[in-house]
């Protein structure tokens, strides 16, 4: 009799919960449940949207997201994989099971999706990528996928050699700081900046990993400047390391002398920017990511052609033109 | 004499099962009531009525002739009824103050009152003539003065009424006494007490009367200078009255002894201890609390590591590290306290039973639980263990049942030598019974028992020849012949004797 | 018969809550109860659930183990880099399992014959084997290209996924050690009362040493099948898992404190667990809010249990 009291306990507890959470809509991380599905009734078609993780970037890749299904009247579904590819190939599982007509994902891991890619292409849904890079092509396309919707991280990693040149035309000893080993932006833009600095002046010294966190960022810089070494500009692949670089070297008065570059175009990026703490930056729309991927689905699930791989480019951003820009994330 | 307490017709139920049925107790202002009972007749249950701890099912409480209601330990407090358990609720790692206040301290604003606490502390141990530093760590006075403790914290609340439920186990001679004269200064300061013993002694020495309870009644309210041991166990038992002495001895002196301890030491505890048993041989261990007896038979166990010594069954040296090396060699313990060492409480009774013997009653390699429940049968009829059912947790049964099911553990012809530490504490009388005679039986078969014991009488009764144990040693070994329990405290006071000679000596 | 009814009725008691659950759910979904979702739910279940067969053995035991979960992850990561150097599945299999007994004979002589509480044991210990393998990989993801591998991660035998054949095996296994084995009746009695069993002649630090032994092979074993389904082995692998085997074996209606207990209660809440985490994905809840669906469940059933005791010891 007790172990049934307990249960019951149990799932009254659970049915509370998901009861009243069921009831607040669909359940996305905060931001506005669409009324797409019930208003513009114009296509009906559900997709489920996977997110790798809760970071600001994809809040606001969502609200883009958001926007295009309201546009477009289609219904969105939501879940987050919390950085586990185990979990996210359940959520695949799961997407395929409730009949969804396409699927839309950020991979957790790059290759830890392609089990999931090949679910989907079993159970016959459609898979589009996006932000994320799956596989180990430096396209981020491999076959199985409607589209990879994003940007060409190699391309991307040029992009800021060509920035480096810039602000170092006669060259100078760079030393890069990069995100989580084995992920695909780190590779590629890795492999893009090397191959974009080919034949300059400029010279790769020391390369670590700040696994995309400022705190991590600046202590290996601290570190260096104990060193002494001779360095003329820090790389970061992305702004929020860069920025942290550049506080370490204000602080330690070293800012005039050394240049810091980042990408991404985030809130707190280019604001360093303005405020001088970095001296390049890239832009990047993560909304407008968001949007176009949810487009890309609908174009494919109305049969229009699409091509496997819809490129976003970054752009750059200096001290001159970066009112243009407002961060999103 | 006024009547400070009257309960009448009390009745007490656990799920249509009665405990107590239409008690009647009451209690004149002043005296000195002993309260006596086997194991499940209900006393207990009764004292934790009268504290608060369980409610009555049926029947009033009326203390100087007015209705009271009993509902919580609070409300008993605050009717001046007062208990010192038999495990007491100190807490040994804050000081005797703070433990004498736990639950009531003074407060000046939101501070507490330290000095106002002191001085109520000191007025208190004044009066009482107790001494005890309020600053010291409870943990680190004897149990004795953990007890005072108690008592003065239940005089500060104002009880009239005074229980005490076995509060000379865990004392020593000297602190009895004490003891003892504490309660006669309550008694003379007006307190009306009621105290709850197995110890006949103790019973004849203090109390003016006697309340005998036997299965959930009261068995009557005697005058104590009107009773007798024998009467009292016809009361208790219901049945009649035999007189025990060792009967029949099984021992064998012709061959080998069956197991031979030299030099046994550890550290301190044990020193230098040296016997013989002799197959069917029962030797039993005297001596006061503290003596090292358990330690003694916890070294030979290998439940303690020795520093030093042989222990040699059937004349070969055996290697004893761990209990388990132990029973390998054919000896058994039997351990003093059955809750927390004999068994495991949760566990299913036939479970408890076969834990010693699991491999042998195995087949194929695999366990094998009608065997189990077998052995088990067999022992609930040898020692005859009162159950309901071999599947219910040992946890249920009483204390007298439980330590049958510890000593069927046992029941194998590989045990050479049995130790039995104090199987009879806390147990009632006809479990005792049943105890002594699984103990002869063990001899009988001629196997060495040895048999611990602060009883000294049942120590006469049952064992070939005693060794008497303070300290750690064995201070001497008499044959079970003609001597009685005078006999024995004698030897161990002119033990102690000899030492205060001895220390004044040095000291000239 | 009489002692078998009793027996019976309260085990069912968690079975029937369960079904209630199942019924519940699929009102609100009707995807739940076809057969693709608890296909997809028994698959997802196994690599907890392997570990939870194991963590079984842990508290009945009277112990915790917080390590599993990257032994889990460092098994899998071992196993991607053996066989990525070509080495036949079947030794890879052995020289993970092996790995695993090491690493539960450390955990286990900490825990007996040193005598530190298993808690703060595996908490090192999982520090440590994170840190090594972090070590070994750089960081990085390993891919694994291996038949083997992908049988044992994406077919099924007779319709039915064969992680789910090795769930059921690794709990067959555990059963087969309690209810048969006297060292699983030693385990018992450790788990309730380990001086008395000491007393009685158990040697409780074998006992102890073993539990932890298989219970780290099985957690190493399923790092295996967990690389196998997702055909990577990375750093962050198999992170969290040791929360929610304690959960579902606490869940199945084992005591926390020790004593009993047995793996089909386990199974039990290994697909509570499991049914809670489908439905939040059938009915599109956030992942977060299983978070505190899970840490809400464990203080109901773990408190249930114990106001209960402590009513009845007070009364």
């Amino acid at each position: 009799m007790k172990n049934v009291k307990r249960l019951a306990a149990m799932l009254a507890t659970f049915i509370l919960l998901v009861g009243s959470l069921v009831g607040c809509g669909t359940g996305d991380s905060g931001a506005e449940a669409p009324d797409g599905g019930e208003k513009a009734g114009d296509s009906g078609y559900k997709i489920a949207v996977l997110i790798p993780g809760s970071v600001a970037y994809f809040t606001a890749t969502q609200k883009g997201a958001n926007r295009a299904a309201e546009e477009l009247g289609v219904k969105l579904s939501y879940a987050d994989a919390n950085w586990d590819a185990a979990k996210q190939l359940s959520q695949i599982e799961d997407a395929i099971s409730k009949g969804v007509d396409m699927i839309a994902v950020c991979a957790a891991d790059a290759e830890g999706i392609l089990p999931g890619i090949e679910a989907a292409n079993k159970a016959g849904i459609p898979i589009l990528a996006f932000t994320n890079a799956v596989g180990t092509d430096e396209t981020g396309t491999i076959d199985g996928l409607v589209s990879y919707v994003g940007q060409s991280e190699q391309e991307t990693g040029m992009l800021c050699a060509e920035m480096a040149k810039d602000l170092l035309p006669d060259g100078g000893n760079v030393v890069c700081i990069e995100g989580k080993p084995g992920t695909f932006p780190q590779i590629y833009r890795g492999k893009g900046f090397k191959e974009g600095i080919k034949g300059s002046n400029l010279e790769i010294v020391y390369t670590q990993t700040a696994n995309w966190d400022k705190e991590e960022a600046m202590s290996i810089t601290e570190d260096l400047i104990q060193k002494g070494t001779e360095i003329d500009m820090f790389f970061c692949q992305d702004d929020g390391m860069a920025n942290g670089v550049g506080q370490v070297l204000e602080e330690a008065g070293l800012r005039g002398k050394i240049k810091v570059i980042g990408l991404g175009g985030s809130i707190q990026g280019l604001q360093a920017l303005k405020d001088g703490v970095i001296d390049g930056n890239t832009f990047l729309s993560a909304e407008e990511e968001g949007f176009t991927a949810i487009e890309t689905c609908v174009k494919y699930l109305k049969g229009e052609k699409v091509e496997n791989l819809t490129l976003l480019k970054q752009v750059e951003v200096t001290a001159e033109n970066v009112d243009k820009f407002k961060g999103e994330w | 004499m006024d009547k400070i307490l009257n309960m009448n017709k009390i009745s007490k139920s656990f799920s249509g099962v009665t405990v107590l049925e239409d008690v009647d107790f009451t209690l004149s202002k002043g005296e000195i009531r002993a309260l006596l009972g086997a194991n499940g007749a209900g006393k207990s249950t009764l004292m934790k009525i009268l504290c608060g701890v369980l409610k009555k099912t049926s029947g009033t409480i009326m203390m100087n002739d007015r209705e009271i209601d009993i509902s919580n330990p609070q409300q008993a407090r605050e009717q001046g009824i007062g208990i010192v358990h038999q495990e007491l609720s100190i807490i040994p790692t804050l000081t005797v103050l703070d433990n004498f206040f736990l639950g009531r301290e003074l407060k000046k604003g939101q501070m507490l009152d330290q000095s106002g606490m002191r001085e109520i502390f000191i007025q208190n141990s004044q009066e009482f003539n107790f001494d005890i530093n309020p600053d010291v760590k409870a943990g680190s006075l004897p149990v004795a003065k953990q007890q005072m403790i108690e008592i003065m914290k239940i005089l500060s609340q104002d009880a009239q009424i005074i229980i005490m439920d076995e509060p000379t186990t865990s004392l020593t001679r000297d602190e009895k006494k004490n003891l003892f004269d504490i309660i006669l200064r309550l008694r003379d300061k007006g307190k009306t007490i009621v105290y709850i013993s197995h110890i006949l002694e103790e019973i004849f020495l203090l109390s003016n009367s006697t309340t005998i309870m036997r299965n959930g009644h009261v068995v009557g309210t005697f005058p104590t200078a009107e009773l007798s041991e024998k009467s009292i166990s016809e009361y208790m038992s219901g049945s009649e009255y035999v007189e025990k002495k060792k009967a029949k001895s099984f021992r064998d002196t012709s061959g080998e002894p069956i197991m031979e301890v030299r030099n046994l030491t550890r550290g301190k505890s044990v020193q230098d201890v040296s016997f013989r048993v002799c197959p069917g041989e029962i030797v039993g261990f005297a001596g006061l609390v503290g003596a090292g007896r358990s330690e003694i038979v916890r070294a030979i166990y290998g439940a303690d590591k020795k520093t030093k010594g042989t222990v040699m069954i059937g004349g070969k040296v055996v290697k004893i590290g761990s209990p388990k090396d132990a029973i390998k060699n054919g000896i058994g313990f039997i351990p003093e306290d059955r809750k927390r060492e004999g068994l495991i409480l949760k566990q299913e009774i036939f479970k408890n039973a076969s834990l010693v013997q699991l491999k042998k009653l195995r087949s194929y390699h695999l366990l094998n639980e009608a065997r189990e429940k077998q052995f088990t049968k067999e022992a609930v009829e040898n020692l005859s263990i009162k159950i309901s059912s071999i599947h219910d947790p040992v946890q249920k049964l009483s204390g007298g049942n439980q330590q049958k099911v510890v000593v069927s553990k046992w029941f194998s012809d590989e045990f050479q030598v049995l130790i039995l530490d104090e199987p009879t504490k806390g147990i009632d009388i006809g479990a005792k019974e049943d105890i002594f005679k699984a103990a002869e039986e063990f001899a009988k078969l001629g196997k060495g028992v040895i048999f611990i014991s602060s009883d000294i009488d049942e120590v006469l009764r049952i064992a070939d020849k005693v060794l008497v144990i303070r300290d750690g040693k064995v201070i001497k070994e008499i044959e079970n012949k003609d001597i009685t329990q005078k006999d024995i405290m004698n030897v161990i006071l002119q033990y102690s004797d000899q030492e205060e000679t001895n220390e004044e000596d040095e000291e000239v | 018969m009489k002692k078998m009814k009793k027996f019976n009725f309260r085990d069912y008691g968690v079975i029937i809550g369960f079904i209630i659950l199942c019924i519940v759910i699929s009102i609100a979904s009707p995807t739940f109860l076809t057969t693709r979702n608890i296909l997809n739910l028994l698959r997802q279940s196994a690599v907890v659930g392997i570990i939870s067969a194991g963590m079984t053995l842990i508290i009945i035991s009277g112990n915790f183990d917080i390590s599993v979960g990257y032994i889990c992850g460092c098994a899998g990561a071992i196993a991607a880099i053996l066989l990525n150097k070509g080495i036949p599945f079947g030794i890879v299999v052995l020289a993970v399992l092996g790995v695993g007994a090491v690493i539960g004979i450390v955990s286990g002589v900490s825990v007996s014959v040193i005598g530190i509480p298993s808690m703060i044991a595996t908490l090192a210990m999982g520090q440590i084997i994170n840190g090594v393998l972090l070590l070994v990989t750089g960081g990085y993801p390993i891919s694994i290209n291996n038949d083997t591998m992908s049988f044992v991660g994406k077919m099924s035998i007779l319709g039915i996924p064969v992680p789910i054949y090795l769930f059921l095996l690794a709990i067959i296994l555990v059963n087969f050690i309690l209810k048969r084995l006297v060292t699983g009746r030693h385990i018992y009695a450790v788990g309730g009362n380990d001086e008395a069993s000491r007393l009685s002649g158990v040697s409780i630090n074998k006992v102890k040493i073993i539990v932890f032994v298989i219970s780290s092979m099985l957690a190493a074993f399923s790092g295996i099948v967990l690389t196998a389904r997702v055909g990577t082995a990375t750093a962050t692998a198999g992170v969290g898992y040791e929360l929610d085997a304690i959960a579902a074996v606490v869940i199945g209606g084992t005591n926390v404190a020790g004593g009993e207990g047995n793996a089909w209660k386990t199974i039990i809440g290994v697909l509570f667990m499991s049914v809670i985490a489908n439905s939040f994905n059938l009915l599109e809840v956030h992942v977060y809010f299983q978070y505190i669906l899970k840490g809400l469940i464990i203080l109901v059933a773990v408190g249930f249990d114990s106001f209960n005791r402590i009513k009845v010891e007070r009364n």
